[in-house]
């Protein structure tokens, strides 16, 4: 269903305020710089983007106009009439059209330019082409200055349109002026319509909405409608015909019994008779006003004919009223309403469309499947407080939410008058106690104390989720106790198991003192003797190797050929050739100093210069002092001579030097020494500066 | 009072402040230091709109204050007493100049004046060659360079056909073609947008004439039968000769003033 | 008697809180606005109880249980079953279900005799569901959703369900759960319904947007106010047709 808000229309520009609009963004949204000296290619299309951009701009923003305002053709028929009485449909869609029109107009001008462009061949005819197509848009717009205007107001006007929905179920007041239809309105809704004891105080439509039978109602409160033919009807009471005319309702007809309003009950009746055209279709009351001032009873009897002569005539029903006494007020509500859901009901009975949710109208019940009864579960303390009224009772009203504001004075009140929501007033709820607290976010509840434990005072006990890398949880098991239970049981049975079993056993020998002495070194012996074959015995042992083992005890090594030769001379046998065959220890040192041999041949330093033969000395001694202590596995490094040094010396300074170069700075001991520069922040420090005071950069 | 009127409505419910009026007051006041304070110290593209805006609305202004003060400015002139004896019914009658109706009429015919267009453009900047064509290339090799294009706006009758390649020298671009033209009557005052007929003369040279080309003073031949101009015999006049004031190619269409 | 209420402006009070004859579970939120709801009904009558499962505020989507039971899905931690543990009464089953359909609330819905589940949940699953709750188990879909948790609420009394299930469907329906059934929508429209209420069998919380027609359905269906609510065929009939079709 479509849902009729007018407020979303955007505002409507006065013609200069456009032009601005448009070219100011134009300005800001195409590129501005252009020197005669580019290309002439880029110089066009920079000129022709200008163009078509202003040209998409003010399409875009005429076309939202034209979008958004409604068409009249489209809209419920209600509205465009009522469109048509407040704002004039000719005037209206010329308004539109002439938006429209303009639009195209600019499409085909900025086309035209952007053709003429194409042949500009300079900087000069380009600009003065854009400019000639720029103004000629603007002066477009200017012409739309009173169609502009005209929208405007209309805009405004339908905004403030009240939101009434052609569709939903609608009372419908009407009657002549003051005869008590706002104050009717305001009996029944929450509007608020003025009421003031003049002819026409109100001036258009006012909606107010009421609930009866779980539904929303809509209440239509119309200007008066004086007795005259249509075409005299001013726009105030042509506003209350239309409402009449297009809404599917159901109209209450207020007649003034009192004549207080300033029209004859005679005058009310032919105007009722007058519009009769417009009750057709619709459900009619007949509401007659006033009857505190005028009882009906003692109204003369002709009046009371009249009057009731047009119930029967229009075949609907008559009631009786007062709005100062609000007698029958509740009741002439609830009867229109009741009669134009009927008919509403009705109608859709007919058609099809209950089907589709017959089954959200009937409630299925069960078939017994067994003779098993399944129970309601409500505890006892519930069906105490049902029976003492305190909750799911009829009369029960439910308190206005007050979630998410502060307990304020009045909800002290209130529970002090047992009205509320609240089944125990002396309860205070837990968000009583958040604002007493300091409100959400400051309080945090602690869920523990609610808990149901046999031992209250174990409530608050602090366990730990882990405790010594372990998941407590993993060790937690209800039945625990039930299980050690059933561990020591099964204890005790085996242990008097095996006492039963030993009972049979004697630990008594049947030898005799010398026997046991015997034996017992026998088994000593025995015992001695394989510890030490265990000790003995070398194939178990790990194998050493040489270098481990010490060469002394090498069979080659001097100190056991000794032992050999003593061993095998003590037995009686030649020992001589033995140790020729033994492979001699000495090895010759071998002599792993690469240069060595041309160092360690003497120079003939005979007919040398001394100052070169202390540098051949002192190259040998260097030579010497590194070569010696040099593993073999390392790379020589070159010559001072080759790295660019002078000598070893040099080397090292230079070493040392490379060392503490590539130390990094580490700051040095206190604040004072750490030194701050100013922060250059970028943008503040660079690019041109215009458009605004210095100190703004 | 419409239903959602909120503003009235809280106005009519809870009136307004006690000092609303005076604020307002005060706020009208203040609002001449407020402009100029702005004024002062806007500047760049918003300053020139600005003072363009303010202008006019001072313009306005001006106007409208001469134009109450004109009212008033009966002034005595003792000059215009005559001498000498003069008869008792004349004695009070001190001179009076109207200077109002004066200045009113020498408006009037300045205004009359300006508004009759005597010789259109009389001299013309001459349009040289080179402004008016651009070299083409030609040839397999593009070596040729005999070919002609019209940068001018031009008018090119109803049934033209172009030449074949080889013989066209000139070529007048399609975009650049144009078919009407603003023409204003100087006596009428009003513009109409009419159908070009022919180029009748472009004072820069015979060639341009001949080719159609229409630049500033160019005389066009356009049809004014919309006008329903008659001749002395009673005969509609439907070709006429028309100046061109403006420069098409740069303004994108061809304003011009009837010859009358 | 039915409350409107919000989880942090959110409709859908079914995913943050559940509701059985009991104890009642709620999500732990910014404030106590909501539980404090739950607390003025109920505090009296029944436990109602802060948690989070598995550190998620979705209480009612992923637990559901029942006056004899409550079942949890295997992501809970072992510090929230403690918790709840404690806080439960003594009568009342807490069992954690190893199940890939882990939104137990949405796949399951019962009352404290009957249980609908959905169709492709574990074998495993339907026996610790009969068990722990004491139900008979169906597998059942509504209206074509195999969510029957989502589509579907009813109590020992009464129940409602999606709003497209056919008439055919809800009389099976009616007769596996043994309660009276109707379709309805809560929150102005939403077929949501285990989403948009929590129910027992005497008390029910609604989304705020619900309308009043769907409040007195709900009311006259789980019979809230005991035998003095309105009845759907006759008193709210014309209301009815008048506002949905």
């Amino acid at each position: 269903m479509v849902v009729y808000n007018f407020k979303k229309i955007g505002p409507v520009p006065s013609a200069t305020d456009m032009v601005d609009i448009v070219l100011t963004r134009t300005q800001r949204k195409t590129p501005t710089v252009i020197h005669p000296g580019y290309k002439i290619s880029r110089i066009r299309s920079f000129y022709m983007r200008k163009v078509k951009f202003t040209q998409q701009t003010i399409a875009e923003r005429l076309g939202n106009i034209v979008e958004h305002f409604p068409r009249l053709n489209d809209i419920h028929p209600f509205y465009a009439d009522l469109m048509n009485i407040l704002y004039d449909r000719d005037h209206y869609k010329l308004a539109l059209g002439q938006i429209n029109t303009a639009k195209g107009l600019i499409d085909s001008l900025s086309r035209d330019y952007i053709r003429l462009l194409k042949y500009g061949d300079s900087l000069y005819r380009c600009k003065q082409l854009k400019r000639a197509a720029l103004g000629r848009m603007c002066t477009i717009i200017k012409r739309q200055k009173s169609a502009f205007a005209y929208l405007e107001e209309v805009r405004k006007h339908l905004s403030r349109l009240p939101a009434l929905d052609p569709h939903t179920r609608t009372l419908l007041v009407t009657g002549y002026p003051n005869v008590g239809k706002s104050s009717f309105m305001n009996k029944v809704t929450r509007a608020n319509v003025d009421v003031q004891p003049y002819a026409f105080t109100t001036k258009s439509l006012f909606v107010g909405h009421m609930d009866h039978r779980y539904l929303r109602w809509q209440v239509i409160d119309t200007p008066g409608i004086l007795d005259k033919p249509l075409e005299e009807r001013n726009t105030i009471e042509m506003q209350a015909v239309t409402a009449l005319a297009h809404l599917q309702c159901a109209v209450l007809y207020f007649v003034d019994l009192s004549e207080q309003c300033g029209y004859t009950v005679e005058q009310q009746c032919s105007l009722f008779k007058s519009i009769k055209p417009l009750f057709a279709n619709k459900q009619l009351i007949l509401v007659v006003n006033k009857i505190d001032v005028q009882p009906w009873e003692t109204l003369e009897q002709e009046k009371k004919k009249m009057i009731e002569g047009l119930s029967e005539s229009a075949n609907c029903s008559m009631m009786l009223m007062s709005n100062v006494t609000e007698e029958g007020v509740m009741d002439v509500k609830s009867a229109a309403c009741d009669k134009l859901l009927q008919a509403r009901v009705d109608q859709r009975v007919v058609g099809k469309k209950v089907d589709d949710v017959m089954n959200r109208l009937q409630v299925f019940h069960p078939s017994a499947r067994d003779d098993e009864t399944r129970e309601a579960f409500i505890p006892e303390s519930v069906a105490q407080a049902r029976k003492e009224g305190r909750i799911g009772s009829a009369d029960h009203k439910a308190k206005k939410s007050t979630t998410g504001y502060a307990v304020t004075k009045n909800d002290g009140n209130e529970e002090m008058a047992g009205r509320n929501s609240n089944p125990d007033p002396g309860r205070k709820t837990e968000r009583d106690i958040m604002w007493e607290m300091g409100g959400p976010g400051v309080y945090s509840m602690d869920y523990r104390k609610n808990y149901d434990l046999a031992n209250p005072e174990h409530k608050f006990d602090a366990i730990p989720e882990i405790m010594d890398g372990k998941n407590i949880a993993d060790y937690v098991d209800p039945d625990i106790d039930a299980k050690l239970a059933a561990l020591e049981a099964e204890e005790d049975q085996r242990m008097a198991e095996n006492q039963a079993a030993r009972m049979g056993e004697s630990d008594e020998s049947d030898l005799d003192e010398d026997e046991e002495d015997a034996i017992t070194k026998i088994r000593t012996v025995k015992a001695v003797s394989r510890e030490k074959s265990g000790i003995n015995r070398k194939q178990n042992t790990p194998v050493m190797p040489r270098s481990v083992r010490g060469r002394q005890k090498d069979k080659h090594d001097k100190a056991v050929l000794d032992t050999i030769q003593s061993h095998l001379g003590g037995l009686g046998v030649e020992t001589e050739g033995i140790t020729k065959n033994v492979r001699g220890r000495k090895r010759e040192r071998k002599d792993r100093s690469v240069g060595g041999d041309a160092m360690d041949e003497e120079v003939d330093t005979t007919n040398m210069s001394s100052t070169q033969k202390k540098k051949i000395r002192k190259e040998k001694k260097d030579g010497e002092k590194r070569e010696q202590s040099l593993a073999r596995s390392h790379s020589r490094p070159r010559e001072p001579s080759q790295v660019g040094l002078k000598d070893e010396e040099a080397r090292k300074v230079a070493t040392k030097k490379e060392i503490t170069a590539k130390r990094a700075f580490n700051g040095l001991s206190g604040e004072g020494d750490h030194r701050k520069t100013v922060h250059l922040v970028k943008w503040m420090n660079t690019g041109k500066k215009r458009n605004g005071t210095h100190n703004k950069r | 009072m419409p239903q959602h009127e909120h503003m009235e409505r809280h106005r009519k419910l809870h009136g307004r402040r006690m000092d609303a009026e005076e604020r307002e007051r005060k706020k009208e006041a203040r609002s001449a230091h407020k402009r100029s304070e702005f004024a002062q110290k806007v500047h760049g593209i918003r300053a020139k709109l600005y003072n363009e805006k303010r202008f006019k609305e001072k313009a306005a202004m001006r106007k409208t204050i001469a134009e109450h003060n004109e009212r008033d400015n009966k002034h005595s002139n003792d000059d215009a007493v005559a001498d000498g004896a003069v008869p008792a019914y004349l004695l009070d009658r001190e001179g009076v100049s109207r200077a109002k109706v004066l200045s009113n009429t020498v408006k009037q015919k300045r205004k009359e004046k300006a508004g009759k267009w005597d010789v259109p453009i009389p001299k013309v900047k001459p349009v040289a060659d080179d402004e008016m064509f651009k070299q083409l290339k030609s040839g397999k090799k593009q070596n040729k360079a005999w070919k002609r294009m019209v940068t001018k706006v031009t008018f090119v009758g109803e049934n033209f056909t172009r030449k074949a390649p080889k013989y066209e020298r000139f070529i007048r671009p399609t975009g650049l073609r144009m078919k009407r033209a603003h023409i204003t009557h100087p006596e009428l005052k009003a513009t109409f947008h009419l159908d070009i007929i022919g180029v009748k003369k472009n004072p820069s040279s015979s060639l341009y004439t001949n080719l159609g080309v229409i630049t500033k003073g160019t005389v066009i031949e356009v049809n004014v039968s919309d006008l329903g101009l008659v001749t002395t015999t009673g005969k509609v006049v439907w070709g006429k000769f028309a100046q061109v004031t403006n420069n098409p190619e740069l303004d994108g269409c061809i304003n011009g003033v009837l010859l009358v | 008697m039915a409350t409107r209420c919000q989880y942090e402006s959110s409709n859908e009070i079914g995913v943050f809180s559940s509701l059985t004859n009991s104890y009642a579970l709620c999500a732990i939120g910014g404030s106590e606005n909501f539980y404090s709801i739950f607390e003025a009904e109920l505090a009296e009558h029944i436990p109602v109880i802060h948690t989070s499962i598995s550190g998620v505020r979705m209480v009612g989507n992923m637990t559901v249980g029942n006056r004899r039971g409550l079942l949890v899905p295997s992501t809970t931690t072992d510090q929230e079953l403690q918790h709840l543990r404690n806080s439960l009464p003594d009568g009342v089953v807490i069992q954690r279900v190893e199940e890939r359909l882990s939104a137990l609330g949405n796949c399951i819905t019962c009352n404290d005799h009957v249980a609908l589940i959905h169709t492709d949940l574990d074998r495993e699953t339907e026996d610790i569901i009969s068990d722990v709750l004491g139900v008979e188990v169906f597998r059942q879909t509504v209206a074509g959703n195999a969510l029957v948790g989502s589509y579907c609420k009813f109590t020992n009394q009464g129940g409602i369900v999606h709003p497209r299930t056919t008439v055919e469907d809800i009389e099976e329906l009616s007769s596996l759960t043994c309660v009276p059934l109707v379709a309805g929508t809560v929150n102005r429209g939403s077929d949501v319904l285990g989403g948009g209420m929590v129910v027992n069998d005497w008390c029910a919380f609604v989304g705020m947007d619900t309308t009043s027609t769907e409040i007195s359905v709900v009311e006259s269906i789980f019979k809230l106010k005991g035998e003095a609510g309105g009845d759907i065929v006759k008193d709210m009939r014309a209301s009815l047709i008048d506002q949905l079709s």
